[in-house]
Parts: structure tokens; C-alpha cells; sequence
């Protein structure tokens, strides 16, 4: 009687457990849609949610104080003709790359200016510490627009106006139109925090536009 | 010198092998020495004598321990390998947490189901919420009509539409008459089901250009909204629609112009019975 078995190499051994990964993988990416193994794959699963084509990426950063809590957080701002995406991403254990938040903003009805608000609260598990990160994004299509001033809304009965301003050197060119994000930190993770106007001036001061709160 | 000791001082010399590979090692010459001595005992040699040739026949075991070295060479495939393993391990984790983090998806067999014979099966669930206005048990209903079983006249469908890379899938159209929830108003209306997915099985369907529609009467005249029912699977929406007709009307129009995806389909509508 002779054996049929030989000795697996070890090439093939690790052949084979590569393939059983990758299958894995594949079944967890592609059926599951979760344990994704890079941010942009994140960002590609919004793309196919919502259907606009292709979104490019203008900005990523990295966003140590959502960090504290969520571990890695890895902000994007894509977008395309149609739209423009602030979207969240951090590093799960048990989900791998996964979406923290996601804000769409509409930028196909010819305005000439589209701005959205977003943010992300973090800070210690018991209480302490909190605070929010806010994000101000958007997409300007007018070529006289040079600076755009923010009047935020925050505190337990909206009591408290902060000013932001964003000139065009900080924007972000891609596709012919221009990108912004703006970042502020309020402490604590109660009470009001919204945009209430955007106003939109040109290099000589003139005010070209204004938006009450988002687009 | 018996097996066991043979097999010992061939391990000895093994410098470069991994414990599983030990292991592998021992089982390969213990069973080609077994087998030796089968067929031996099976020619009449006894128990000892088939032990001594076979241990003849297999070597010096210090040589055969220096040419199995030999072979054993490669560490990158040993590392690689077991990097795969340990992923394929870790991917156990969000594999099992998938019903956890996408709890209102529908199970497979309803995903495949609905795709293959679209009813809105295994949305049981769904419908009750999808007459809240925010999912919530106790939030009152907007006015649109859910399911409706009670219809005058039902015409099953199959229209098939390519949208980007998602298909949508008209399966039915009920006509009869309704009641507007706030004034109460008796009305004849047509209401369209219909399925949205990915042309991929399990892929993501554009939610944002499927979810929702416009549902038009024959002449224009009345529009509603026609959309994702349940709004909480990505891969597959369950589009409802319902609008005003008018007595006589042949068929309505659904349609979507965004993003560049445009299109206007036009739906027959079943006679009514006089």
C-alpha cells in the first residue's frame, strides 16, 4: 500500500491560506459591505449609494481629537459636479474602515455658492472633556467670490455668535470650481450648533451673495 | 533502534521547520514506515524482522534529516502565510458583527428572493414602519398609502429599467380608490411597487436616484412621491408610489432627472371594472 499524501510545501501551504484570506475578504467587502481594509473604500460605498458618478478627492485629514474616541479618524471632502461629500471615516475592530458620518451637499441647481455644516463630538466616555469639531464645506462657483464670512450659532439657546472667515487662498481648486473647509472646535457637546448665515464678498468688499444657514 | 527512535533522530537534525511542519514531518514517516511494513508482514516477514528492513531501507536518519533541512527553506512563504491566517481570522470579527451594524437589511434568502421574484417579502417589518412618518411606533402617519391589498384591479408587471449601474423593476400596479388621511377625501389613484438593486448581486443601489422618484398621472395634473419604502437596506429598495387618476386613464409616468441620470417610464395602468 503506498501513500497518495505528500508533504504540502510550504509555498502551497501559504498559497492556500492567502486564497481562504482574499476569499474571505472578498465575501466581507463585496456581500457584508464592512471589515474594509482602507478608508476609500468608505468613500467609495457612499459613491455607489448615491449614485452621482465618481466623487474626487479634494481634501483628507487626519482628526486626532475624534481620534480619542473613535481611534483613527480619517476626514475626506470629495465631490463632483453633481455633489460634494464631507465624509467621516474611523478604524473599528469590528467593522475595519467605517463611516462616522456622512453629509451630502447638493451643488446642481446654479447657485453660485453651496456651503453645509457637520460635526463630530468627542472627548471622554464619562462626560469629560467633550467637544465638538465643527466642519464648514462647500463649493464656490463664482470666480468674484474672494472671501466668505460665517456667523455660527452655538450654545444652549443659541446664544453665542462665532465669526469664521475663509479667503480663497485656503480653497481648494478642482474641476473648475473652488472647495473650502473650515474647521473650529467648540467645547462641550450640548446646546445649539448650527450656521446661520453665510455671506459671500468680492476682492473689494462688495457683498456678492448671502445664504441663511446651509444650502 | 525501533520507529519511534528512527523518527526521533530524524527530527533532531531539523534546524529550520516550524512546529507544523514538525508534526507533519513525523506523520509522513510514520506512515511511510507503517505502509513499508504492511506490505512486508503481508509476505510472511514477521513483526521485528519487517521493522529492521524497514528501518534499512529508510537510511541513515542523520542523512535523511539533512536533505528534509535541505528543502525547508523560505521563511517569507512560513511569515506570509501565517499573515493570512491571522487575517482571515480578524475577518471572522466583522463578519459576525455584520447583523449587528446593518440590522435592517433583509437576510439573504429575502435579498435574493425579492430580486429574482420581487413581492416585498420579509419587509414585514418595514411596511409598519413605513406608515410612521419617522419609524417610530407612536409617530403619526403620513398621508401615504401603504401596502395595499384592498385594490380594484391589479396588474402584475415585469418593466426593467438601467439606471447607471443599478436596475429598477416594476412588478405591479393596483388601481381603485383611497382616502386622503387628513381631509378624507375619497379618491381613484394607481399605486406602483417596484424593486431597485445593483446589476451586481449584493452591491450597493444608488439610493439618492432610486429612492425617490416622481409618480405623474396621465395628464400631468397630479405628481406624488414614489420611493424606498423602508430606507434602510442599501442593496435593495422597495419602491411604493401612489397618485391620483383620473376615470379612463391608461397609464402614469414615473420619472427622475438627477445627477444626469434622467428617464420618464411610462406605466400601464389595469382596467377597472365599471
Amino acid at each position: 500500500m503506498s501513500r497518495k499524501t505528500k508533504l504540502p510545501t510550504r509555498r502551497r501551504t501559504a498559497r492556500g491560506r492567502i486564497l481562504a484570506a482574499l476569499v474571505m475578504l472578498l465575501f466581507t467587502n463585496q456581500i457584508l459591505h464592512t471589515g474594509y481594509l482602507l478608508p476609500r473604500q468608505v468613500l467609495r460605498e457612499t459613491e455607489e449609494a448615491l449614485g452621482a458618478g465618481h466623487l474626487r478627492v479634494i481634501d483628507s485629514r487626519w482628526e486626532p481629537a475624534v481620534a480619542e474616541t473613535h481611534g483613527s479618524c480619517l476626514v475626506y471632502l470629495a465631490g463632483n459636479e453633481y455633489v460634494t461629500v464631507l465624509e467621516g471615516t474611523y478604524l473599528s475592530f469590528a467593522a475595519g474602515w467605517t463611516s462616522q458620518s456622512t453629509r451630502t451637499l447638493l451643488c446642481d441647481t446654479g447657485e453660485s455658492l453651496y456651503v453645509e455644516e457637520d460635526f463630530f463630538t468627542c472627548g471622554g466616555a464619562d462626560g469629560e472633556n467633550r467637544k465638538r469639531i465643527y466642519y464648514l464645506f462647500g463649493r464656490v462657483d463664482d470666480p468674484d467670490i474672494q472671501r466668505l464670512e460665517f456667523e455660527i450659532r452655538s450654545g444652549e439657546d443659541g446664544e453665542n455668535t462665532t465669526c469664521l472667515t475663509s479667503t480663497r487662498s485656503a480653497w481648494m481648486a478642482n474641476g473648475g470650481s473652488a472647495y473650502f473647509l473650515v474647521r473650529q472646535e467648540f467645547e462641550g457637546d450640548r446646546g445649539r450648533l448650527d450656521l446661520r448665515r453665510t455671506a459671500a464678498y468680492d476682492e473689494a468688499g462688495r457683498i456678492v451673495t448671502a445664504v441663511a444657514g446651509g444650502t | 533502534m525501533d520507529r519511534r527512535q528512527y523518527t526521533e533522530q530524524v527530527l533532531s537534525s531539523l534546524r529550520r521547520v516550524t512546529y507544523d511542519e514538525r508534526e507533519s514531518i513525523r506523520q509522513e514517516l510514520d506512515g511511510h514506515m507503517e505502509d513499508h511494513m504492511e506490505a512486508l508482514r503481508e509476505l510472511g516477514f514477521d513483526e521485528q524482522l519487517a521493522e529492521e528492513r524497514t528501518l534499512a531501507a529508510m537510511g541513515d536518519p542523520a542523512e535523511v534529516g539533512r536533505e528534509l533541512n535541505r528543502q525547508y527553506t523560505g521563511w517569507g512563504w512560513v511569515i506570509s502565510g501565517r499573515i493570512a491566517k491571522l487575517a482571515a481570522v480578524l475577518l471572522v470579527v466583522p463578519l459576525l458583527c455584520s447583523p449587528i451594524l446593518h440590522d435592517r437589511w433583509m437576510g439573504p434568502a429575502d435579498y435574493i428572493k425579492n430580486r429574482l421574484d420581487p413581492d416585498f417579502s420579509g419587509t414585514t417589518r418595514f411596511l409598519e414602519y413605513a406608515a410612521r412618518s419617522d419609524f417610530s411606533p407612536d409617530a403619526p402617519a403620513p398621508d401615504m398609502t401603504p401596502l395595499w391589498d384592498g385594490a380594484e384591479s391589479v396588474l402584475p408587471l415585469d418593466i426593467r429599467l438601467q439606471v447607471g449601474n443599478d436596475e429598477l423593476r416594476v412588478f405591479r400596479v393596483s388601481v381603485g380608490e383611497t382616502e386622503d388621511w387628513d381631509t378624507g377625501r375619497i379618491f381613484l389613484a394607481a399605486e406602483v411597487l417596484a424593486v431597485a438593486y445593483d446589476q451586481i448581486p449584493f452591491g450597493l443601489v444608488s439610493s439618492w436616484v432610486l429612492g425617490e422618484m416622481t409618480l405623474a398621472s396621465q395628464d400631468g395634473g397630479h405628481t406624488a412621491w414614489c420611493g424606498d419604502l423602508a430606507g434602510q437596506d442599501g442593496r435593495l429598495l422597495r419602491i411604493q408610489g401612489t397618485v391620483e387618476i383620473q376615470p379612463g386613464d391608461t397609464y402614469v409616468t414615473l420619472s427622475q432627472d438627477r445627477f444626469g441620470q434622467k428617464f420618464s417610464l411610462r406605466i400601464p395602468l389595469p382596467e377597472v371594472a365599471p
